[in-house]
């Protein structure tokens, strides 16, 4: 595979997860300053606060503009799908910590992939050519 | 490619690119990254503790065997995650800038302008070094025949190879003509270009070909020029001289002479009859030296009898060669030069057989292509010597051939005996002036061998 398609495909990858998370980040926004609910059986961890539905919201949309500069192939693109990424997957991973202590499987699992997917999106912008033997 | 190579002196980076940003950049994602890492690493084995041993509440407070394991496992990825992460950071913030064919476009107009190649491989190498981020770029390039006819080679240096990195090395071609080297160095040790960089320095090379290609015929041409002002004046200086210090003089006996006779002819005829006999005899001599001029000039066997029946007038009529002429008749016209540079070719070629092969038979054949005249002795003598010394005939054959843009080959067969082929080009005339009769341009070659045994 190519740099060429190996940037489109972290871009299309870059789209769903800002579409996931910019959806994710409205339903944050809509509970206004009070935020979400918490989960069933994290009632004592309370609910996502609304400044983390800012964050989300920022990066969904940071993300979504990367993607657009990774199908162009520009560099501004890749290095801000990366630090997108790198946070988003902090944050997943955080999240995943969060669906493991209240046993919520189907968070945890659609967390664990987001963070899969943040990891797959940085590796294939990173990912080199492999380099001829003969210089 | 080069004697004597006319080196110019290193000349340093531009200075922005000591300070554009990207080493701030690679270092801010660099950090970004590796803190990430260890935080999802932690974070992951501190989930995949809790999953393993069912005991959900160790994620607010983990255990110390948990910490002892991420930091086990950050310890053993670290370093070479890191590297990875630095070689592949590198690599896109150095990297040539997004639009990368912007560098092959401004290329390109800075070649278009260039009064010299000289005047703009500097800037181009500079160009290449900034715009991809080279610590070295280095062109060799050939700049043609120089007014001695000495291969002359520009050379050009931008920065310094950093400690360690590899160079690659890039043709500059253009047909199949080699006309320099593009070297650059890697960006640090052990790192050799990416394959973007180097596909895009493939093109650099290209386009650098064919403007040094443009230059190099453009030197040639002018060369070319000057060669047929200077042999042309060489030529108006032989006939000068030959009038001045052969005609003239003869004129002037006669004159004087014809003063005497005048002087003479009353009182002592017999005295003025003898005279007159020398007049007639320098008459002679001065008719002669005329006749000379004129051979020289063009061989007037070729208006009298044309190429062919010239050629056959160069067969001695009494020889032990049988020699044998096969040639298209009736040969078309064709351009003054190439008639001359044949009988010339085919006269040194045929005294050549004669004087040195021992051949019993020799075989003539011309033939006539949409473009040029292909001329073949060939004989089944004993050949050229392998340590044949390049005699004045064989140079005047191949200076004739060259002289049309064409060329001589001499070669044994592998039967045995010598053969000469000179191709000489029929195009020599601007377009809309070739001489009637010849072929049209694109129809496959066409070689008429009617036999026309002559000895």
């Amino acid at each position: 595979m190519n740099a060429s398609n190996r940037a489109r495909i972290a871009a299309g990858l870059l789209v769903l997860s800002g579409v996931f998370g910019l959806v994710s980040a409205i339903r944050i926004l809509a509970g206004g300053s009070q935020g979400l609910p918490p989960l069933p059986g994290a009632e004592e961890m309370g609910g996502p606060p609304f400044w983390a539905g800012l964050m989300f919201f920022a990066l969904a949309v940071a993300g979504l503009f990367s993607a657009f500069g990774l199908w162009k192939g520009q560099r501004w693109g890749k290095v801000v799908a990366i630090v997108t990424c790198a946070v988003n997957a902090v944050f997943g991973a955080g999240d995943v910590l969060g669906a493991v202590a209240v046993g919520s499987v189907a968070m945890g699992v659609v967390m664990g992939l987001s963070v899969l997917v943040y990891v797959l999106i940085i590796v294939l912008v990173l990912r080199r050519d492999p380099v001829p033997t003969t210089a | 490619m080069s004697e004597a190579p006319r080196s110019e002196p290193p000349t340093d980076l531009p200075p922005r690119r000591r300070w554009d940003g990207s080493g701030l950049l690679g270092g801010g994602l660099l950090a970004v990254l590796l803190l990430g890492y260890v935080l999802l690493a932690f974070l992951g084995v501190v989930i995949v503790g809790a999953l393993l041993t069912g005991n959900r509440q160790i994620v607010f407070n983990p255990p110390w065997w948990l910490h002892v394991i991420a930091l086990a496992l950050v310890t053993a990825t670290f370093a070479p995650l890191r590297r990875w992460l630095r070689d592949a950071i590198d690599d896109l913030v150095q990297a040539q800038e997004d639009d990368a064919y912007a560098l092959v476009g401004r290329l390109n107009a800075e070649l278009q302008q260039m009064a010299s190649p000289r005047a703009a491989l500097p800037q181009v190498a500079r160009m290449i070094a900034t715009d991809l981020r080279l610590p070295y770029v280095h062109i060799m390039a050939d700049e043609g025949l120089a007014v001695d006819a000495v291969p002359a080679t520009m050379d050009f240096n931008v920065g310094q190879p950093a400690a360690g990195a590899p160079l690659s090395r890039l043709p500059i071609a253009y047909l199949d003509q080699r006309l320099g080297l593009l070297v650059v160095g890697g960006r640090a040790a052990g790192r050799p270009l990416t394959q973007r960089d180097r596909a895009l320095l493939g093109d650099v090379a290209r386009q650098l070909g064919i403007a040094l290609y443009a230059a190099r015929l453009t030197v040639d041409l002018q060369a070319s020029r000057e060669h047929l002002v200077a042999a042309r004046e060489e030529e108006r200086r032989r006939i000068r001289n030959d009038l001045h210090d052969g005609l003239a003089p003869t004129l002037s006996a006669l004159q004087l002479q014809l003063g005497a006779i005048q002087r003479l002819m009353r009182g002592r005829p017999d005295e003025a009859e003898r005279l007159m006999d020398g007049l007639r005899e320098s008459l002679r001599g001065a008719t002669a030296e005329i006749r000379r001029l004129v051979n020289d000039l063009r061989p007037p066997m070729l208006d009298a009898f044309g190429l062919l029946g010239a050629i056959r007038q160069l067969v001695p009529a009494e020889s032990d060669i049988a020699f044998d002429l096969r040639a298209p008749e009736p040969m078309p016209a064709l351009p003054a030069a190439v008639e001359v540079a044949a009988y010339r070719i085919a006269g040194e070629a045929i005294h050549n057989v004669i004087r040195h092969s021992g051949a019993r038979r020799c075989l003539l054949r011309i033939a006539l292509a949409a473009d040029e005249l292909g001329l073949e002795v060939s004989d089944d003598g004993r050949g050229f010597a392998a340590d044949l010394p390049v005699g004045v005939g064989t140079s005047s054959m191949r200076e004739r051939a060259a002289e049309l843009g064409g060329s001589l080959m001499l070669e044994n067969d592998l039967d045995g005996g010598a053969r000469v082929l000179a191709r000489l080009p029929l195009r020599l005339a601007p377009a809309g002036l070739e001489p009637p009769g010849l072929d049209p341009p694109g129809l496959e070659p066409v070689e008429h061998q009617q036999p026309n045994q002559e000895s």
